[in-house]
């Protein structure tokens, strides 16, 4: 089958229809480390389903390997490719999801009237893409003649690398819009997922949380950046909306702030209003044009969580500190750590790879784009073009400091600072280097 | 006609408690000699695992650090301040063994007999009063049985067993005195202190676990030799066990591993000595035939309370990997030679700590936590400086630091020179645990001219040991360390000002010596529980 490009909404407009058979796959991740892999949900694949139920009327099926058994997303070695090196610090490469073993029972379970009559790939990022690489052979060799589409964001910024590189016939550009178009639970049977991801940009999302709440799901997500922006007519009405028609349901909604909240976004008013349903706030890295941390904005933050008496344990409340930037500098990485410990008690250190956009397109020439794979933020790529000069070794250092700083004893988050003695006495230890005994 | 004796482990009350390496081994070869003796024999081992390798625990009672002040749980307790702890009861409590005696049970609904005799062991001194209450339930369900007593709390404070066990008149004696046929003893209450020769060296007897197989320790305890010829101040092996070593030949050992690890599946040997390298030919000797007898393949050996420092060579450390252990502990407790000086222990060098290191190292204990340190803090008179210089220059070389709370152990000669504090303080033995910290009030009084003592500042010091060995793909955080991120952390902590300013401020005054100068009121304070006044000597390296 040749392979081609579309517009994603011309390829479903043009080419779906009620008497066909959709099978949608969430495909696994290659990666050498995946922290937050229990919130990978294909949330673009759900409301598609559920877009495609009601405006083309097919049947549609789903195979996400990414769906956790027992609480837990398996994790196995890479068998193709079980490390990378990255000038020249090697990295182990794991597998994410369920296995090719699996999917190929699932395949076989398909008879000629039952197999799907076409598929449907996403990816959450592009430099993601061997997952889909690896499963699109296998789908080949156990249902001929199907055309197999990869769609999202892969496909949509690197079409030229998708179509040489995915084995897939058809790659799909752009998005449809599936706004108010709920996620699709029912794809998932009996197991149904431990969360449900959100996108604000919905209207309705209120009501989709009260639909899934009686389903049982309690914990949701919003898989937007920023979703403090403009919160006071976004946000926070349908926030008052949710509680409103959560008043009567005895069913705990738990809200997760993963993908960072704007420190000086985050007000009285917000934090008044997050407070009954969010259990855990992550706070997004916010510094000024000398790329100094806005520490006044970070203790308003703060102020305006405790002045609510929200009262989180120390592990649910964290601040990002990125690293892997082009300006990166390790003392400076280390104080905005120990700052933001500081204020929150738990911080996190978010890798970084650039975006698609003007930053992206400035370093290209430099990154190695050429292996996709290698923008993986795990994987340091402004290291790798030498922009920065920190080493892949330090950044695993710094992994490893911060997660020494992290370790919670007795549930007491770390907090030997100016002013405790612990501060003063380390401090000495460090002034009289006792490593070096003489 | 045929005595029947009923063995007890008691369960602990502690604020925490980790069982592994609980296996009350005494007790299991005492056993081995009564049953050698045509005693009927039954075990209740109070510290034994559930099914799913749990030990339940059950809220006792709370404690103010520091200080005698004990009080109940309310039923609406609210949140603990800093200074207080919980104390619970780990193992079957003695309410659940009282249900099982009301009901005429032992373990897994196999019904006892009335015993004729209870042999009962107790081991941490500070634990003496889980002992007391078995007695008591044992006096209350069987009236007439004699009970005997024996373990280290009994050898280290017989007095205090002997007051205040609740036994009727109990006879002290030297468990060379006992003598299972003379009725005179055996018509008593006992206390056995020391060993019992006979039982010395007799395997631990496993088959009293037959009832619950599926929940007996999947390891034993070896002892290869007693004795040790060593005067550290705080320790009590010689009292104990002597100072004169006395090994087993290695044959005996060899084929007390073979019986365990052919009849009872057991891989994990663990050592349990008073100085496991003073017959270090012996040992040696015995690893080599570990390593080379092929039916005691796959096996792991164990040496948790540590190796002498300075009896390490390479090819010892060899010997050690290859025969089986894959974590070494090295008891180093602490760099400042003073403190080191003043309690007998300046017989290595940190030299010689760092010598043993580079030789486990060499020998394939590479990974984080298979070379560990032990910190010792919670001292009399120490500076806590010392612990955080002595947490970091630990941490730097081997990656695992062991933070370890003093208690003060009975008949040893620190302990006789911290009488007068003890008793000033009201401490009976269980409030002399570690973790309650006893000698806050007499650091925080000693130390007044330098800083300001508080709980806070022990919980700050043992939370920083344990941060030290957090690891992420099998690497810890140096923070001594010579590359750029340790040196850039050393310069960002060095130079670190708060961002809340002003808000806190401890005082610490570092040119202030730890030893109070004669004639201060600290002075007075020192000598009158020390009856001298301390030594001083420099940091220095042998």
């Amino acid at each position: 089958m040749k392979i081609s490009t579309q517009s994603a909404s011309e390829y479903v407009e043009k080419n779906f229809t009620d008497n066909d058979r959709v099978l949608l796959i969430n495909p696994p991740v290659v990666e050498t480390r995946y922290q937050w892999v229990k919130w990978n949900q294909p949330l673009d694949l759900l409301k598609l389903s559920s877009y495609l139920k009601t405006n083309v009327g097919c049947e549609v099926l789903l195979f996400d390997f990414m769906l956790p058994k027992a609480g837990k997303v398996a994790r196995s070695k890479c068998r193709s490719d079980p490390e990378i090196e990255v000038c020249g610090h090697r990295y182990p490469l794991w597998w994410y999801g369920k296995s090719e073993a699996d999917f190929s029972e699932y395949l076989d379970a398909f008879s000629s009237s039952t197999r799907p009559t076409q598929v449907l790939i996403t990816s959450l990022t592009s430099y993601w893409w061997k997952g889909i690489s690896y499963i699109i052979p296998l789908i080949k060799s156990k249902i001929d003649d199907v055309p197999i589409a990869v769609y999202g964001p892969y496909a949509s910024l690197e079409t030229m690398h998708a179509a040489e590189n995915s084995h897939a016939n058809i790659i799909l550009t752009g998005a449809l819009d599936l706004t108010d178009y709920p996620a699709d639970f029912a794809l998932y049977g009996k197991q149904k997922p431990e969360f449900c991801a959100l996108d604000l940009r919905d209207n309705n999302w209120p009501q989709e949380v009260i639909d899934k709440s009686q389903l049982g799901v309690a914990d949701f997500v919003f898989f937007n950046d920023d979703i403090l922006q403009d919160a006071s007519s976004i946000l926070l009405p349908r926030l008052r909306v949710l509680k409103e028609r959560a008043s009567s349901s005895k069913r705990r909604i738990k809200f997760h702030a993963l993908c960072g909240l704007q420190p000086s976004s985050f007000t009285e008013e917000t934090a008044k209003e997050m407070k009954e349903l969010f259990v855990s706030l992550n706070f997004e890295y916010e510094v000024d044009d000398s790329k100094e941390l806005n520490i006044e904005a970070y203790q308003r933050a703060k102020a305006a969580y405790e002045a609510v008496n929200f009262n989180l344990d120390t592990d649910q409340i964290t601040g990002f500190v990125l690293i892997g930037l082009p300006s990166d500098n390790l003392e400076r990485i280390i104080r905005h750590a120990l700052n933001l410990f500081e204020v929150f008690g738990s911080v996190i250190l978010k890798p970084y790879t650039p975006s698609p956009g003007k930053e992206y397109d400035d370093y290209r020439k430099h990154l190695q784009t050429g292996e996709i794979e290698r923008l993986s933020p795990h994987f340091f790529p402004f290291t790798s073009a030498k922009i920065n000069d920190i080493t892949h070794q330090e950044y695993d250092e710094l992994y490893t400091l911060a997660a020494s700083l992290n370790c919670k004893v007795r549930s007491k988050a770390f907090n030997l600072f100016p002013g405790t003695l612990a501060f003063e006495m380390i401090k000495t230890s460090l002034n009289r280097e006792v490593w070096n005994l003489d | 006609m045929t005595k029947k004796a009923l063995l007890i482990n008691p369960p602990v009350y502690d604020t925490q408690y980790w069982e592994r390496w609980s296996l009350p081994h005494g007790l299991l070869k005492v056993a081995t000699y009564l049953k050698q003796n045509g005693y009927e024999t039954r075990l209740i081992d109070c510290l034994l695992p559930d099914e799913k390798g749990n030990l339940r625990k059950k809220l006792r009672e709370m404690v103010e650090i520091g200080t005698v002040k004990r009080s109940a749980i309310k039923i609406d307790k609210g949140r603990l301040n800093g200074n207080q702890r919980l104390v619970y009861s780990f193992g079957k409590d003695v309410e659940e063994l009282e249900k099982d005696f009301r009901q005429g049970l032992l373990f897994d609904n196999e019904y006892i007999e009335t015993p004729d005799e209870v042999w009962i062991t107790s081991i941490m001194t500070y634990w003496w009063e889980s002992t007391r209450d078995v007695i008591a339930l044992v006096k209350k369900y069987f009236p007439k049985v004699k009970i005997r007593v024996g373990g280290i709390y009994p050898t280290l404070a017989p007095e205090h067993a002997r007051e205040r066990l609740g036994l009727e008149s109990p006879l002290v004696i030297s468990g060379d005195e006992l003598n299972l046929n003379n009725k005179n003893q055996m018509n008593r209450d006992l206390i056995v202190i020391k060993e019992i020769p006979e039982a010395n060296d007799l395997p631990l007897d496993f088959d009293l676990y037959s009832t619950c197989q599926e929940r007996r320790p999947k390891y034993t305890i070896l002892t290869t030799s007693r004795g040790c010829p060593r005067d550290c101040e705080y320790c009590a092996a010689y009292v104990l066990s002597g100072k004169k070593i006395r090994s087993r030949t290695v044959e005996s050992v060899i084929e007390e591993m073979k019986i365990k690890y052919h009849n009872y599946k057991i891989r994990e040997f663990c050592f349990y000595e008073d100085n496991l390298l003073m017959s270090k030919r012996n040992f040696k000797e015995l690893l080599t035939r570990i390593k080379d007898d092929r039916e005691l393949k796959g096996i792991e050996l164990h040496s948790p309370e540590g190796l002498e420092i300075r009896l390490v060579d390479q090819d010892l450390a060899d010997l050690m990997y290859q025969a089986g252990f894959r974590r070494i502990y090295l008891p180093l407790e602490t760099i400042d030679y003073n403190t080191l000086h003043r309690f007998s222990r300046d017989f290595y060098t940190y030299k010689q700590f760092e010598d043993a290191v580079r030789m486990f190292q060499k020998a394939g204990f590479t990974k984080p936590q298979q070379i560990n340190v032990f910190v010792l803090f919670g001292l009399p008179g120490e500076d806590l400086q010392k612990v955080y210089d002595t947490a970091i220059y630990a941490a730097n070389l081997t990656s695992s630091v062991i933070p370890m709370l003093f208690a003060p152990v009975p008949s040893t000669p620190l302990f006789d020179k911290l009488l007068d504090y003890i008793q000033t303080m009201g401490f009976d033995l269980q409030d002399l645990n570690g973790k309650l910290l006893p000698f806050l009030e007499y650091n925080a009084r000693a130390i007044k001219h330098k800083y300001d003592l508080t709980v806070q500042d022990y919980y700050d010091i043992e939370a920083f040991m344990f941060r030290l060995n957090e690891k992420v793909r099998n690497a810890t955080f140096h923070p001594g360390g010579e590359s750029r991120v340790s040196k850039s952390f050393r310069e960002v902590f060095k130079n670190y000002q708060s961002i809340y300013e002003n808000e806190k401020n401890a005082r610490y005054d570092t040119e202030a010596s730890v030893n109070a100068e004669p004639g201060s009121p600290n002075q007075g304070f020192i000598s009158e529980f020390h009856g001298s006044t301390p030594n001083t000597v420099q940091l220095t390296r042998a």
